[in-house]
């Protein structure tokens, strides 16, 4: 393996992967970047002078494992992210009716796709563990594309005006229950 | 070499980028403050790949059990 093969890999793969999981979260996530240190580690070790041929180029290696391990924990970890934003839809029928863009047969398919998607691209990891990452590293962006797809049927307004309107029917409940309580109470001091 | 959203989100080409910093720093202007570090999901905690433990996240378990 040469050095610039694995600078093609991080452009190519990692900054895109990268780019796709800051811009989510508007975080640093944590263990992306100890898969950065640790290829850093790699590469300086790659480069050490000191070293022989045999163990530089294992060093190298190392190294182009841990990137393709990052970006593939860049589309797990935004995976799990989007599904948890999906999950608040999908197991909420009024939202599902109210607050999309998109039909709700539409949208249910496309998440159950969305989840059997994730599953084969994990399936085709473990089986081609060190054989073809590229392929699985594609293969969990295809169902990152679904997942955003479905988040941006979304209508962020609708879903305001709808959490709006459920919390007032809520309060409404809270507060007949209260006064119906304190009937019931009145009335029962009254006849006993 | 293309995004699922950064690009669209900020109306921006990935090819312009060639760093994680100059990324961190785009998206830092575009929304207004520094990006913290953040463990991202805490409910699974192991030690993973470092020459000291640590407490980190096995996200390969994390997504696993969402998967499920």
């Amino acid at each position: 393996m040469e050095l610039n093969q694995f600078f093609e890999l991080y452009r190519s793969e990692f900054l895109p992967a990268y780019s796709d999981l800051v811009s989510f979260l508007v975080k640093k996530p944590k263990q992306v970047l100890t898969e950065i240190e640790n290829t850093f580690s790699h590469i300086s070790q790659h480069c050490n002078p000191s070293l022989d041929a045999t163990i530089r180029d294992e060093n190298l290696i190392k190294a182009y494992d841990h990137i393709v391990r990052a970006t593939i924990d860049c589309y797990k970890l935004l995976w799990v992210k989007m599904k948890e934003e999906l999950d608040n839809i999908y197991f909420d029928d009024k939202k599902r009716v109210f607050a999309l863009n998109m039909k709700e047969d539409q949208f249910v398919r496309k998440y159950q796709e969305f989840r059997k998607k994730a599953q084969d691209a994990r399936n085709f990891e473990i089986n081609n563990i060190g054989s073809n990452p590229i392929e699985s590293i594609k293969r969990y962006k295809e169902t990152i594309a679904i997942g955003y797809n479905l988040l941006e049927s979304v209508d962020r307004d609708k879903l305001r005006k709808l959490n709006i309107f459920k919390t007032i029917i809520t309060t409404k409940e809270c507060i007949i229950t209260i006064i119906l309580g304190m009937i019931s109470a009145f009335i029962f001091g009254i006849i006993i | 070499m293309d995004t699922v959203l950064f690009e669209q989100k900020y109306n921006t080409n990935i090819e312009d980028f060639s760093t994680t910093s100059q990324i961190n720093k785009f998206i830092e202007d575009k929304e207004g403050k520094e990006l913290e570090i953040a463990v991202v999901e805490t409910d699974i905690i192991t030690t993973r790949g470092d020459i000291f433990p640590m407490l980190d996240v096995d996200i390969d378990k994390t997504f696993k059990e969402a998967i499920k």
